[in-house]
Parts: C-alpha cells; structure tokens; sequence
C-alpha cells in the first residue's frame, strides 16, 4: 500500500475515507507546517457532512472542459479567410471557364457605337431589360451585378402560337465569314443603338442554327418556311436560301416546306448546314396550318440581328 | 473492476514536486496549452476548494470561486514570475476570497477552532502530564465517551480504539461517509468540552 508522504496525498486518502485515526492525525501534523492545507482542512471540517468527494468530481469536470483546447477568435478568422479565398478562386476558375459569361461581358465592353455614338433614346430591348432589372429582388441585382447574365434559352411557350422570326437585313447580305462571338454580340448592340427595331433580349441572348435551303440543283430557295417539328418555333428563309432559328430544346427535327414540297432535316452538328428541299411527306396539318397563320407582316417586324455567314466556299453539304 | 470516483480523476503523473510544478509552469508559459494548467491546477484542487469552503462556507460558491481562481491563474500565470507555484497559489485562492467576501459585505475576522483542527489523540491530551493524571484523563474520556449520543459514541469508538477508518466506518454502520465524519467531529467536540469541563 502507497504511504502517503505529503500533505495532498493525506489530504486526498482522508477525503476519500481511507484515514483512519492514525492518518487523521498525519494529516493534522501536516496542516500544522502548511497553512494551506490547515485552512483547506478546516474548511472541508467546516462542512463535515457534506460529500465533498461528489463536488470535487464535478469540479475536476469543469476543469477539464475548461481547459480542453477550442477554436480561437484567430484561428475562427484564419478559416474564414480562406473559405473566402477559396470561394473567390473558385467562382474565378468557373467563370474564366465559361465561355457563354465571357462572351457576354467581353461584348459589353467591345460595344464601339454605343459609346461612340449614343442613341437618343435608350432602345427598348435596354428598357425592357432596365425594368426587368427594376423589377427583380434585390439578391437577384446584385447576382446580375456580380456576374453577367448567362444567355438563356429562348422563352418559348409551352402550348403558345409559332413564332416567325424574320431575318435581318444585314443577313440578306452577301455572307461574310464568321467572326468570333464577340464580333456577333457586338453587331447586336451596334444595330441595336442604330436604331433598329429592338430585338428581344432572351431571342437575341440564344443561340440559333444557321442553315441554307437549295433546291435539287442547288439553287437557293426563299420564302421556304422552316420550323421544329414541335411546331413552336418557325422562321423562312431569304433571298439567299439563308434561315436562322433559335434552338428548340424540346425538339430535335427541323421541317422545311414550300409549295407542297416538305423536307425533314435533323441536325448533327452545329451551324451552318444546307438542306436540300425535296418531294417528301407532307408534315402533319397542324404543323402547315399554324405555319400559316403565324406568317403575318406584323410577326415580319421582328428582326433578328445575329447572323451566321456563310464560311467561304459555301456550306457544308449533308 | 470498481471504477470509483477516485479512478475516474484526472489525475497527475506520480512525478511531483516543485519541480515537477516549475515544469509544468514553464511549458504553460511556453505553449500557452490550458490542458497543462490544468494538470498542474488540478493537483491543488483540493486545497483551493477546501480553502474556498472555509471563507465562503457554501459548497455552490466555493466551487465558483475554484473556477473563477483557475480564469485568474490563465492570465496571471503568464504574467507573473512564479518561483514556487504552491505558496504563491495558497495567496492567491485566499486574496479571491477575501475579495469575494469583501464584495458581499461578509468579511469577518476569521477565528482559528483548535477543536476542529486537532483531532482527539492521546498526545494531544497528555503531552506534559505524569502518568498518574494521564490514567485520570483517561478514565474521565471514558466517561465522556459514554456520555455521547450513541452514534456519536459508535463512530468515535470505531474510529479511535479500534483504529477504523472513515471508509470502513461507512460501510459497516451503513452510514454514507459525510455523517461518519460528521458523527466522529461532533462527539470530538463535544468530548474535548467535556474534558474541559
């Protein structure tokens, strides 16, 4: 059995119960050379009926909670700083990996005309989008703030009437080559600060197929009514066979009509194709029939400023 | 095997001593790491708590000012140049509270009971005396003895003549240990008030 030799430990044996009066009287030696002990002997004496064992255990809790390591304010700090780091690093990486974002904002900042030669008046797409922007919540403001919007699809109608998009003028034109995004981004503000007719902002933010309608012998063909299957969306194409039309995520086929004569076109890969409008089955009569009514001067009006020229050479011939 | 409170502490290693405490200090300074002042505060637990009883005589009270003490000691300890940790820790767990009853208007000239602190030994009672009126004192504690309410009598019979200890007492009289301590305190007073009678 361990002797206690000092004080704590005679303390500790007769706290426990195991003095008896021969440690008692060790202890009480002890306390008369260490008035610490003294004084904590008497105050355990003091309150002799009380389980001090009991207290002591919870207090020995205590101050084992008390002295178990936490996270400091600096640490705290050190933490979130990197999260910040790590947050802004990451939102850095997606964005330069976006091509759609920098499109956009590389756009905006290459829009000659319109810091050159400002419009009098603020063309409606801008209005449109300005009181879009009014009217957004605040959180969604401040999203649009801190990152350019990302083109989104086309608003198309679930159940609603086709579309006819007309092409624009400059589409008429002899094709020039395709330049990068950016050059067709900015000729949408530049014919959009001309004056123009305003282009819907979420028709103008898609990206339409281009393509070209030739007859048999390979001649252009226009005024041919070119729609999705999905009869949703429609345009024609102009003097030079040229169409644009928005993509319909709802539908993969394309169908070309013009005097009876009725094509069915799938496209694999991205714009430009040509598609050679032949004798086929005539599409279903719902599809003609809402090809028909929708084909109207006022739907005319819309134009649509993006183009897709054609590359030197022609397009591709599937 | 029994786990008792007593295994259950957080305890020190066996090392001690002011060695042992300067080295537990130091490292503190050092690495400013509670869990070691609290090894190191742990081992005077005790005395600090039985300190704090005395002065505040309230168990919920002592066991703050046992905290409150260790919050003190994070800092001062750090502040402080500490030659010896134990006499340095006594004035300062004593000055808190002193100060804790300052502030509760309670401070009173604290009396020294040698009755409490002594305990009933034939050395106590006979240190300059002759055989002759050491055999007197002792047939007059015998009647003393006799006089004490039962388990007053029990306890300090068991305790002193049969040299039992507090523990022991406990489970054989199915007492729990504080009414032992309490019985054998009490018929120790009541005994040394007889005697000096």
């Amino acid at each position: 059995m361990k002797t206690p030799k000092e004080g704590n430990d005679l303390l500790r044996q007769w706290l426990e119960g195991w003095a008896n009066r021969f440690g008692e009287n060790r202890l009480d030696e002890a306390a008369s050379r260490d008035p610490f002990l003294a004084e904590a002997l008497e105050g355990y004496r003091s309150l002799a009926s009380k389980d001090h064992e009991e207290t002591l255990h919870v207090l020995n809790k205590r101050l084992g909670r008390r002295s178990r390591p936490s996270i400091s304010w600096s640490t705290g700090w050190r933490v979130a700083a990197a999260l910040a780091v790590l947050v802004v690093v990451a939102w850095a990486v997606w964005r330069v990996s976006d091509p759609f974002g920098q499109s956009d904002s590389l756009a905006q900042d290459t829009a000659p005309l319109t810091k050159t030669q400002p419009a009098p008046q603020e063309p409606a797409s801008s209005e449109a989008l300005e009181e879009e922007t009014k009217t957004a919540p605040p959180i969604a403001s401040k999203a649009k703030k801190a990152r350019p919007v990302k083109p989104a699809p086309a608003p198309i109608p679930s159940e609603g009437p086709v579309k006819i998009l007309d092409l624009p003028t400059a589409f008429k034109e002899e094709a020039q080559p395709k330049a990068s995004r950016q050059e067709e981004a900015s000729e949408y503000r530049t014919t959009a600060s001309r004056g123009e007719p305003p282009v819907p902002a979420a028709v103008a933010l898609a990206d339409p197929l281009a393509g070209k309608v030739t007859d048999e012998q390979g001649r252009p063909l226009s005024n041919v009514e070119v729609g999705w299957e999905n009869l949703r969306i429609a345009t024609r194409s102009d003097a030079n066979g040229n169409f644009l039309i928005p993509q319909d995520s709802d539908s993969k086929t394309l169908v070309f009509r013009q005097n009876g004569k009725t094509t069915s076109f799938t496209p694999q890969q991205a714009s430009p194709f040509t598609v050679v409008l032949g004798n086929q089955a005539s599409p279903p009569e719902a599809m003609a029939r809402s090809m028909a009514k929708s084909v109207s001067p006022e739907s005319a009006k819309t134009a649509l400023a993006v183009h897709t020229p054609a590359p030197e050479g022609g397009f591709p011939r599937f | 095997m029994i786990h008792t409170k007593e295994s259950m502490r957080f305890r020190l290693p066996q090392k001690s001593g002011p060695e042992r405490d300067a080295e537990l200090l130091e490292q503190y300074r050092t690495e400013k790491d509670l869990r070691v002042l609290g090894r190191l505060y742990a081992r005077y637990m005790d005395l600090v708590y039985g300190l704090c009883l005395k002065y505040l005589k309230n168990e919920e009270k002592a066991s703050d000012a046992v905290m409150e003490i260790f919050e003190v000691l994070v800092q001062k300890a750090l502040q402080h140049e500490i030659r010896e940790f134990k006499p340095w820790l006594y004035v300062l767990a004593k000055n808190h509270c002193l100060m804790l009853l300052r502030k509760s208007g309670k401070l009173q000239e604290q009396t020294f009971d040698p009755a409490v602190m002594y305990s009933l030994s034939p050395e106590h009672l006979s240190e300059d005396s002759d055989a002759e009126t050491r055999e007197a004192q002792l047939k007059r504690l015998e009647a003393c003895i006799e006089r004490l309410p039962d388990e007053q009598r029990h306890c300090i019979r068991l305790f002193y003549l049969e040299n039992l200890s507090y523990k022991t007492i406990a489970g054989q009289e199915k007492l729990d240990l504080g009414s032992v301590r309490s019985h054998i305190q009490n018929g120790r007073r009541n005994l040394r008030n007889c005697m000096e009678s």
